[in-house]
């Protein structure tokens, strides 16, 4: 198994766009990485750069120690899975895993107990003799795993591979990928646009936008301590509540967004006191709001009144639409209370856990 | 008022079919009609003594046999000519990101636009100074691509997924394997009907084997028969027919055989294209 060492690599298509800028990693021996990020955020590059589907435009790409930038993909010792599982049609199950095996000339005993053995792992012995055309969503996905895991590379490459399976399938395949994980011990590198994939399977994460790597580390630390407003709002669901408000000095700070007011914890002021009078950007998790009248809540927080648009009842929490006013927040409370539309409720915010932006650069001030 | 359209249209299927036998009828039909019957029932439909005489003569007196071999030769060659150059070609250009490779597929279809007929004289002096003239070469090389099957097969091979090369390359297969054992077989929809179009269009070729031949030895089947039953006054119907219903045999069983892929390979392809 294997390191993958990515040096200052970009990727500029048609001489002005610039796919991937100047992007610099180390992935671990063994590591799940998983890449996040909106579409267009260059991540399918960046995954296809380092298999060898794409030519860096800059920079070095590594994996095991050498450079592999001049190095064809059937050399580079990775196996890679499409989001649309690119199954050979004209193959069966046993021929689409057998291939690269095939190709690399392995003796038939070993190609065929190398597949068996696969298909074990993946639960579809029963399809071996099948045409992909046979197959369901989930079982052609399993194949297309199935075909990365007979040839045991170095490093498997994953490009959404569950975007085109429906919910059910997608959390049972993700589950399933996660244990491969640990079963192979590989080197694992998967992108997505489901921020929910990302947290839930990667060691680490590295969001990714416009080509840029913002922030690269593991789950609880980009949901708690973002870099920047962009990976506060991308990671999480529902998304982080942002609120324009001015910060304000009397005595101690606080944020004044116009028809409520907050104090802040004394933790935070040396790092917000040069901010004082001008306006910021404060985020709140919906989980950070609780509801003032059934919620067992004490500590630093601020008490605002807010108007019911939308009641999303879950069942073990209820996901609240409302607006102060004049910022729309969403809200996940812990309640049984039913709460009803267009009423008035009286909420709670958590500002321990409050996370502030210059309005300007975007940056986490703190 | 469904099952009266289903009526019509099964009433205007027969009329069609109708329309396109009767000419294959009055082949068969004049050539089983025996010799000075012919033309004395030129309007009997139903020959009043059908006779397998033309086809005895035509098989066992002319040179019936090699102008058969001819044209299989011929058009064998023709067809995987066209299936290796138009399909490579194909893939070539659809699959290249270089910017010309667009202006490259506009230029080799506005050669569809040139009536073949213009470029008869340059290519008969042309194969003439080869000395090429009377051979098996003037038949076929000029035939081997057709620009209408590389747009064709262009338009089938941009359906393809490029994920599934891809997923070749990174499998172990360079860029031969991964043509020759994925994307081939994919585009066998297309290869099927541009094999039966290239076989159906060369073997009732007619007028520029015609004129790339002059000897019995090269001559292929439309043109030899027309030159066969050419008497010195007259043309012998009888014998022509029949040669002519045994030259119509392979074409009638290649499309019964790929009659299926024909239809699905021009639908899927007016779909995808």
């Amino acid at each position: 198994m294997a390191q993958v060492v990515l040096e200052k690599v970009s990727k500029v298509f048609d001489g002005d766009v610039v796919a991937v800028d100047e992007a610099s990693i180390e992935v671990a021996d063994r590591e799940f990485v998983v890449l996040v990020g909106p579409s267009g955020c260059g991540k399918s590059t960046f995954l296809r750069m380092i298999a060898g589907l794409e030519e860096a435009s800059s920079g070095t790409i590594s994996i095991d120690g050498r450079v592999v930038n001049d190095v064809a993909p059937k050399d580079r010792d990775i196996a890679m899975v499409f989001q649309n599982y690119a199954l050979y049609p004209h193959m069966s199950v046993f021929d689409n895993m057998a291939f690269g095996l095939k190709l690399r000339k392995y003796p038939k005993d070993e190609i065929k107990q190398r597949v068996e053995d696969a298909a074990q792992i993946l639960g579809i012995q029963e399809l071996l003799d099948r045409k992909p055309k046979a197959l369901s969503g989930g079982q052609r996905q399993r194949v297309a795993v199935g075909r990365a895991i007979v040839r045991k590379p170095k490093v498997f490459l994953f490009d959404e591979p569950l975007s085109n399976l429906d919910a059910k399938l997608r959390v049972q395949m993700r589950t399933e990928i996660s244990k491969l994980h640990s079963k192979l011990k590989a080197t694992m590198l998967y992108v997505t646009h489901d921020q929910v994939e990302a947290m839930t399977m990667g060691d680490r994460i590295v969001v990714l936008k416009d080509g840029l790597i913002q922030q690269v580390a593991d789950p609880m630390t980009l949901y708690d301590s973002p870099v920047n407003k962009f990976v506060a709002g991308f990671i999480g669901s529902p998304a982080m509540n942002f609120i324009d408000a001015t910060l304000k000095d009397d005595g101690g700070l606080y944020v004044d967004e116009g028809t409520f007011k907050a104090k802040l914890p004394s933790r935070m002021e040396n790092m917000l006191r040069p901010h004082v009078g001008k306006q910021i950007t404060f985020g709140v998790r919906p989980e950070a709001i609780h509801d003032e009248a059934s919620d067992d809540f004490a500590g630093e927080s601020a008490s605002f009144k807010a108007t019911v648009e939308v009641v999303e009842p879950m069942g073990n929490e209820t996901v609240v639409y409302i607006t102060t006013g004049k910022t729309p927040l969403v809200a996940r409370l812990i309640t049984r209370r039913e709460i009803k539309p267009e009423t008035e409720i009286q909420l709670v915010m958590d500002m321990r856990r409050v996370h502030f932006f210059d309005p300007t650069d975007e940056k986490t001030i703190v | 008022m469904r099952s009266r359209n289903t009526k019509l249209v099964a009433v205007a299927l027969l009329v069609l079919l109708a329309i396109n036998l009767f000419p294959l009828y009055v082949m068969v039909s004049v050539s089983v009609k025996g010799e000075g019957t012919v033309l004395s029932h030129l309007y009997d439909l139903i020959p009043s003594e059908p006779t397998l005489e033309n086809y005895r003569e035509i098989v066992s007196h002319g040179p019936f046999a090699r102008y058969f071999f001819n044209s299989t030769v011929v058009v064998a060659f023709v067809v995987l000519g066209n299936l290796a150059f138009a399909s490579t070609a194909a893939y070539a250009i659809a699959r290249s990101r270089r910017k010309y490779a667009n202006l490259m597929l506009a230029l080799l279809v506005s050669t569809m636009m040139i009536p073949k007929h213009i470029m008869m004289i340059p290519l008969f002096t042309l194969l003439l100074r080869m000395n090429l003239i009377d051979t098996y070469y003037a038949l076929v090389l000029p035939f081997l691509v057709d620009a209408f099957n590389v747009f064709f097969i262009h338009q089938y091979v941009k359906s393809v997924p490029r994920e599934m090369e891809e997923a070749a390359f990174v499998d172990g297969a360079g860029l031969f394997t991964t043509f020759t054992r994925i994307v081939f077989p994919a585009l066998k929809p297309a290869l099927v009907v541009v094999a039966t179009n290239t076989f159906l269009l060369n073997w009732n070729s007619f007028l520029l084997p015609f004129i790339l031949t002059n000897s019995d030895k090269v001559r292929t089947l439309p043109v030899g028969l027309a030159i066969f039953s050419q008497g010195e006054h007259s043309v012998d119907w009888g014998l022509l027919m029949a040669g002519a219903t045994l030259a119509a045999i392979p074409t009638i069983v290649a499309f019964a055989f790929f009659q299926k892929h024909i239809v699905r390979g021009i639908t899927e392809g007016a779909v995808r294209g």
